[in-house]
């Protein structure tokens, strides 16, 4: 087994996620000072460049305080838990053509099945911090992440019908031009050659743009993120589950969050905007998918593969720092309404929508 | 003693450990999350068996639904602030007695089972498509038998939890 080549994906991944949560933190306080007509972060640095740099400093450096009368083995052990297993998800995760990460022909359930490790963790610090707030924060946000997987699940499974594989790397191979079989515009324009958008998930089959809304609000609710942070909800819990966490910490429980947007906008990018594959198609002579994609094997394909992928996933974090910043908080009926009446009905009907596609399909070839 | 042998020993000794943590430890609380790392070990065993949709079931089903399930009761049911959710030592005989019982008769069939002196490598793992195509197709009536009762098992708990609207039961 060769352990160096896989050490030293976990060393950059790790890395990685540590700087992206910094420009992360940095881009959320940008953004919302833009939509809030503000400035933001302006003293450290130019334009306030080293300002989380420095908040992170200072966080590292505070007293890491463990409440009196705490759990001291759940309070020591939760935030390892939650940010281990938002970063186990990234193990399953393919970059590009050739670096596909942990090959698993269950990828996609593996990074469900991690989430459900990181509500443990959740409750861990929840009942570990032995505070009133802290506790509800976090029975608040374990049930509501429960209650949103379920469309979540569901309108992932109506994609994935029509892949007919749970493998996250054969899955974004199905959405571009390296696909082994024949990519089907609508089932009927057989688009392989063009490749880009139009042989994307969302676009072959349009009910899965629905699909992928629910997914993304559904991925807002998992995330924690406004409009449904009513487990963080400042007015009335103070902050919600990591209330008494302190120092490095906390630090770590904030990266786990942003770690986990990032994970959630990835899943999302594989499954239904094609992965690691370009959004241009080829026009004519102008062939931009084969411009902006490199072959299989090359140093060019690994970084194309790269950059676009990763280009979707901060989309997805972008879109969801834009909802934070515009949408107020659900109330909790509304929360409620919106998981059971809205988003689970809707998901069933693209399930079925998807297996009667799927029908069609396999009666015609 | 090679690298999988070394995991194998590792996750083995984690889950029996936890195994015991559960059992031996007083504090409720303490038993539900070591239950998470049985069930996590248990998991990761499976994987090493080449049985990955199993393995991520596991973790799915019993740590993402049940185990968060019994968290809550413990959580939801027990007076956070006054007093700390210990359990008691009752029926010490008689666990015992099962619990022995229980290992001689497993000791027995292990003894008696014929396992070939060296286990075909897991070199393909268990296709997921193929374990659908079984599923619906050689085990359909079990399963459909079990979508019911698991169906039953909902609409009963619905109908318990339903606050009684009718005239003859207002109390409950």
């Amino acid at each position: 087994m060769d352990l160096l080549p896989l050490i030293l994906r976990i060393v950059i991944c790790l890395v990685f996620i540590a700087v992206y949560a910094l420009v992360a933190v940095y881009a959320e306080r940008k953004v919302s000072a833009f939509i809030q007509n503000r400035l933001g972060p302006m003293e450290t640095g130019p334009l306030g460049l080293f300002q989380t740099a420095a908040d992170i400093l200072k966080l590292l450096l505070k007293e890491g305080i463990i409440p009196k009368d705490a759990d001291k083995i759940l309070f020591v052990a939760a935030p390892i838990v939650i940010f281990v297993s938002v970063f186990a998800g990234l193990a399953a995760i393919p970059f590009g053509p050739d670096n596909t990460g942990a090959l698993l022909n269950v990828g996609l359930l593996f990074i469900m099945a991690i989430v459900s490790v990181d509500v443990i963790g959740l409750l861990m610090a929840g009942w570990g911090s032995n505070n009133k707030y802290a506790l509800l924060g976090a029975l608040r946000s374990v049930s509501q992440i429960l209650s949103y997987e379920i469309p979540a699940g569901i309108t992932l499974l109506a994609a994935v019908m029509m892949y007919g594989t749970l493998n996250l790397h054969e899955i974004s191979l199905a959405q571009g031009t390296y696909s082994p079989e024949p990519v089907l515009f609508l089932g009927i324009w057989d688009v392989t050659s063009i490749g880009g958008v139009v042989s994307w998930a969302i676009f072959r089959y349009p009910h899965l743009i629905v699909a992928y809304l629910i997914y993304f609000i559904a991925s807002l609710a998992e995330c924690n993120r406004a409009p449904f942070d009513i487990p963080e909800a400042e007015s009335e819990l103070v902050s919600g589950f990591h209330l008494e966490y302190s120092g490095f910490r906390f630090a770590i429980i904030f990266l786990a969050e942003y770690a986990n947007m990032f994970l959630v906008g990835l899943l999302a990018a594989l499954v239904f905007l094609g992965g690691w594959n370009t959004p241009l198609p080829n026009l004519g002579s102008f062939a931009l998918a084969d411009w902006t994609s490199g072959e299989p094997g090359t140093f060019a394909g690994a970084a194309w593969g790269t950059l676009w992928i990763l280009l979707k996933a901060f989309a997805a974090v972008l879109a969801h720092m834009w909802i934070r910043w515009t949408l107020p908080r659900l109330r909790v009926d509304q929360l409620l309404k919106m998981s059971w009446k809205v988003l689970t009905p809707l998901a069933f009907l693209l399930f079925m929508i998807s297996g009667i596609v799927k029908l069609l399909e396999v009666y015609q070839g | 003693m090679n690298l999988e042998m070394i995991v194998f020993i590792l996750f083995a000794a984690l889950t029996l450990v936890a195994g015991l943590g559960v059992a031996i430890s007083r504090n409720v609380v303490y038993s539900v999350f070591l239950l998470f790392v049985i069930l996590f070990g248990m998991a990761a065993l499976y994987v090493l068996a080449g049985a990955e949709f199993l393995a991520v079931s596991q973790i799915l089903i019993y740590v993402g639904g049940i185990l968060i399930l019994l968290l809550f009761g413990v959580m939801l049911t027990h007076k956070v602030r006054e007093m700390k959710p210990r359990s008691g030592i009752v029926n010490l005989l008689p666990g015992l007695g099962v619990a022995g019982g229980l290992m001689a008769v497993l000791f027995y069939v292990l003894g008696k089972a014929n396992f070939p002196e060296t286990p075909p490598a897991p070199t393909q793992l268990v296709d997921t498509k193929a374990l659908g195509l079984e599923t619906v197709t050689h085990f359909l009536l079990p399963f459909e038998v079990i979508s019911i009762l698991l169906l039953v098992a909902l609409i009963g708990a619905a109908y318990i939890s339903r606050k009684s609207e009718s005239p003859e039961n207002p109390t409950s």
